[in-house]
């Protein structure tokens, strides 16, 4: 491409900065290769200057750096997020408490009185939650699952845990 | 023999494979490998844009940082009409415009460039604006780029400097098109008039031009 008029180009564009007149695009990417250009298309206007805004430099240690830093605040968080709150400790001690007055003030107080039974086969009737897979997916895990005659094994391995 | 019915590397094989919009939705569903290949793909030119917005390299790791745990916590916010880099670009630069709102006055004080060229004895001997060193276009820019509001100054880098069009701009800025026109007008005529009138050998050839046509 042969160098454009960048009078008439950025006249054009100064009318209205929104739309670009035909050819601008064409006009950059040749600017943007053309030293003998950047005069002319700079005096006509000082503002395409800031095409040559430095892009700051990213290198991969720096991306990795960071991933690694948002994982680590995510599974934080995720910690936190399963740990029992501190609050509802002291909520369910004040309970305790409450139940603890009540059975000491009842008549017959001390007495323990056996709970409705639990059958294993009402257990084995409940249907087996699946593996939940919460975590892993950011590790080197593999999953395994060993079914059959009742039976559910589910082995996780995972050559990075240190046991 | 047991089955294999999750491999970490194969699922992080198939993410690297995946639209941005399915990283999404994988993301919508806790997915942390989603996440990783989002970092992998989204942080450079995340940090290229708040770098440029910012112009400190440090405060926009801080913002691309912020911007990815954003995203997690958000992860069921993601409206699947939208863009993903539009969402994304949207988040990371409504945290980088705040960022910039809470150091502004600390802007106040710094030495303008000029100075510097002064001292360098550039300006003086009558500079080229062609002839400025990248780093030297960043400092007068971040100088010039003071006088302008957090929405003016990211129109203009994203419709002028990054490229993008007015539709584009207005999703990430949040605002209508005409805003954006708006934005960019007045953007474009406080950074001529303060390069003018801050640096005026550089902008020579532009006053010769005027002169003339009087």
């Amino acid at each position: 491409m042969s160098c454009p008029d960048w009078q008439r180009l950025t006249a054009l564009r100064e009318r209205d900065p929104d739309a670009e007149p035909p050819g601008w695009r064409e006009a950059l990417a040749h600017l943007d290769g053309c030293p003998a250009c950047a005069a002319a298309a700079l005096a006509a206007d000082p503002l395409l200057v800031f095409r040559r805004l430095p892009r700051p430099a990213v290198r991969e240690e720096e991306v990795a750096a960071l991933g690694a830093e948002v994982l680590a605040l995510v599974r934080a968080g995720r910690r936190e997020a399963r740990r029992p709150r501190r609050r509802g400790f002291w909520r369910g001690a004040a309970a305790a408490a409450l139940v603890g007055a009540a059975l000491l003030l009842e008549p017959g107080a001390g007495a323990l009185r056996p709970g409705p039974g639990v059958t294993v086969a009402a257990l084995a009737a409940e249907p087996a939650a699946p593996p939940l897979l919460d975590g892993l997916e950011a590790s080197s895990a593999r999953v395994y699952e060993l079914g059959g005659d009742g039976l559910a094994l589910v082995m996780v391995v995972d050559a990075s845990l240190d046991v | 023999m047991p089955a294999l019915v999750y491999s970490a590397t194969r699922h992080r094989a198939t993410l690297a494979e995946a639209s941005d919009r399915e990283l999404l939705a994988a993301l919508a569903t806790g997915d942390e490998a989603a996440l990783q290949e989002l970092i992998a793909r989204k942080s450079r030119p995340l940090l290229q844009l708040t770098g440029r917005l910012l112009g400190d390299a440090e405060e926009a790791k801080d913002v691309v940082q912020l911007t990815f745990l954003r995203l997690w916590e958000h992860r069921d916010r993601y409206d699947e009409r939208w863009s993903p880099n539009t969402w994304i670009y949207r988040i990371a630069t409504n945290l980088a415009i705040d960022h910039w709102r809470s150091r502004k006055s600390r802007e106040r004080g710094q030495e303008p460039f000029r100075l510097h060229l002064l001292r360098r004895g550039e300006a003086a001997a009558g500079g080229q604006l062609a002839a400025l060193e990248e780093s030297e276009v960043g400092a007068i820019f971040r100088e010039l780029a003071a006088g302008l509001s957090e929405r003016q100054r990211l129109v203009f880098l994203l419709r002028e400097i990054e490229g993008l069009s007015s539709q584009e701009v207005a999703a990430i800025a949040g605002c209508e098109e005409s805003t954006v026109r708006n934005h960019l007008f007045n953007a474009r005529k406080v950074l001529r008039r303060e390069l003018v009138r801050r640096y005026p050998e550089y902008a020579a050839g532009r006053q010769e031009r005027r002169e003339e046509a009087r």
